[in-house]
């Protein structure tokens, strides 16, 4: 069965890696003006009025941008790379059940296969897809810095990884409830896209900010302070595995 | 080998308020081609979906004497909506079956799609609704399972095709399977049927060996104005002009025969079905 989901997924799964790739290799030829842009940058945030130096908030990390590994884990895991990371889970967990329903060939799959196993091919195929991208492309920052000359480690890196890998995890999670509850493949994509989209404006609120895991998943932790946020790793993992029981559990009674 | 393939008792299905299902009772004899006929929304496809628990229900189930979770693997389903894996070819689709399934003889499979002309090489996407279903047919065919369950299989196919699966069908049961057949086309049952049951509104009104029916049952037309108790007869029909009285008692046939202006008709598939339906009362 693992054939039938990786032939699936392959070409969606080649399609991003290339834009990612292509997003990496952007990120290190932009890296020479990077420190140019942020010194004139600096310049003239000191000439703004202070309600605009207010609304820009802090930005001391702008002139820590003369550092390989800072810019690494900035413009690489904190942006052009981790903040595109739930959109690939999306992309690749919401017809993974969804596309079985809306094009009916969920009949050929569930009179023949028991539901443990269909579930358990399907979630862990989807999985690998997405942790594998995960990880391939997360290593790949370092690697490729190494290769163009600058001089950035591993250890700051896997610390990130740590993080996205059970960040991306949460959330294909999430949208796996999603593909399993859909009939059709318009409903997955457009909750996702309000998810990915609304847990941030949620975390704009103090008291909910802990429900924004975009910090996370970008290594801001790592970035600001060198460590790994450990409490809220935990916590997402646990969410994460009541949220892959009630996947199971919707998936096994689901009429089809 | 068991005494009933398959073993239906109480089955009730709701969806929502609706009962689709109401507590019928079936039982598939062995090494026949068992046929569940009726009109659309009688409840088919809802009882077919139940057995193969791609739906939740209330009564007993068991398949060879199993739960579906057990016997799944001795089955090979082709539901109503023949959809398969459309960005697949004939041929990758007889490769993804062979890793899918351990009773899948890919072999078969591709013989089977050369003898239905279909190509290898081209994308399901591109084919026509009967290419579509002769691609499902021939896969769910080349699979060695004890029961082979078909939701209404020709639909949508020529008439030479037509004659073709229902000949591989007959094929089936000749060879020791087991095939349960629903479909609304009643001279196709006619045709490959050993046993059937009509289902009717969420309700089998009649279950029953095809051969012999017109020794067993006797269809009279009588004046529209005679009296007669309903309750006493299979299945009474008000026609326009007459009143159609189906019966397998040979008393009530001999009190027909007497009865002034009343007049024997052919028991075929057709009329029986028509008479049962119409009349719409258990006969079991």
């Amino acid at each position: 069965m693992f054939y039938k989901e990786i032939h699936e997924m392959k070409l969606r799964v080649i399609i991003m890696f290339v834009v990612l790739l292509v997003s990496l290799v952007t990120t290190i030829a932009l890296r020479p003006y990077a420190a140019q842009m942020m010194e004139e940058m600096t310049a003239q945030l000191e000439e703004m009025p202070d309600f605009l130096k207010n609304l820009m908030g802090d930005v001391s990390g702008l002139s820590r941008l003369n550092d390989d590994n800072y810019y690494l884990l900035s413009q690489w895991h904190g942006k052009n790379y981790g903040q595109f990371l739930p959109f690939v889970v999306l992309l690749i967990a919401f017809p993974i059940f969804a596309k079985e329903f809306d094009k009916k060939t969920i009949y050929f799959l569930l009179s023949r296969k028991n539901r443990n196993e269909v579930f358990r091919t399907k979630y862990l195929a989807g999985l690998g897809a997405v942790l594998t991208i995960t990880a391939v492309l997360s290593l790949l920052g370092p690697v490729a810095m190494n290769l163009a000359g600058y001089s950035t480690v591993f250890a700051d890196t896997l610390k990130v990884l740590l993080q996205q890998l059970v960040g991306v995890t949460f959330f294909y999670s999430l949208f796996t409830m999603i593909s399993i509850m859909s009939r059709d493949q318009v409903k997955p994509v457009v909750a996702g896209v309000v998810i990915v989209l609304g847990l941030p404006i949620l975390g704009m609120i103090d008291a909910l900010s802990w429900l924004n895991p975009y910090p996370f998943i970008l290594g801001s932790s790592v970035a600001q302070k060198g460590t790994i946020d450990w409490i809220y790793l935990v916590s997402l993992l646990a969410v994460t595995a009541v949220l892959t029981a009630i996947d199971y559990k919707v998936f096994e009674k689901k009429e089809v | 080998m068991q005494d009933e393939a398959i073993r239906v008792k109480n089955l009730r299905k709701n969806y929502g308020n609706f009962e689709a299902v109401k507590g019928i009772d079936l039982s598939l004899v062995p090494g026949k081609v068992n046929a569940l006929l009726g009109p659309n929304g009688a409840g088919k496809t809802t009882t077919l979906k139940s057995i193969l628990g791609l739906v939740q229900y209330s009564g007993e189930i068991t398949i060879l004497g199993e739960k579906i979770d057990v016997a799944r693997e001795r089955i090979s389903f082709v539901p109503e909506d023949k959809s398969f894996y459309d960005s697949l070819t004939p041929e990758k689709a007889v490769k993804m079956c062979s890793m899918l399934m351990n009773n899948f003889s890919a072999d078969k499979a591709a013989k089977q799609m050369k003898d239905f002309d279909l190509p290898m090489n081209k994308k399901i996407s591109a084919f026509s609704h009967g290419m579509k279903t002769s691609t499902y047919l021939a896969i769910a065919m080349s699979q060695d399972a004890d029961i082979f369950i078909f939701d209404e299989p020709t639909w949508g196919l020529d008439p030479l095709r037509r004659d073709e699966v229902l000949e591989m069908i007959s094929a089936l049961s000749e060879s020791g399977k087991t095939v349960l057949y629903t479909s609304h086309i009643i001279p196709e049952v006619e045709k490959i049927a050993d046993v059937f049951s009509i289902m009717y509104k969420g309700e089998i009104l009649y279950s029953g060996e095809m051969k012999g029916l017109d020794d067993r049952f006797a269809l009279y037309s009588l004046p529209l104005k005679t009296e007669i108790d309903r309750n006493d007869f299979t299945a009474v029909v008000k026609e326009a002009n007459s009143l159609k009285v189906l019966t397998d008692n040979p008393k009530d046939i001999a009190r027909l025969k007497e009865i002034a202006g009343s007049k024997r008709e052919e028991v075929n598939l057709e009329s029986f079905f028509g008479t049962i339906v119409r009349g719409n009362k258990h006969v079991l």
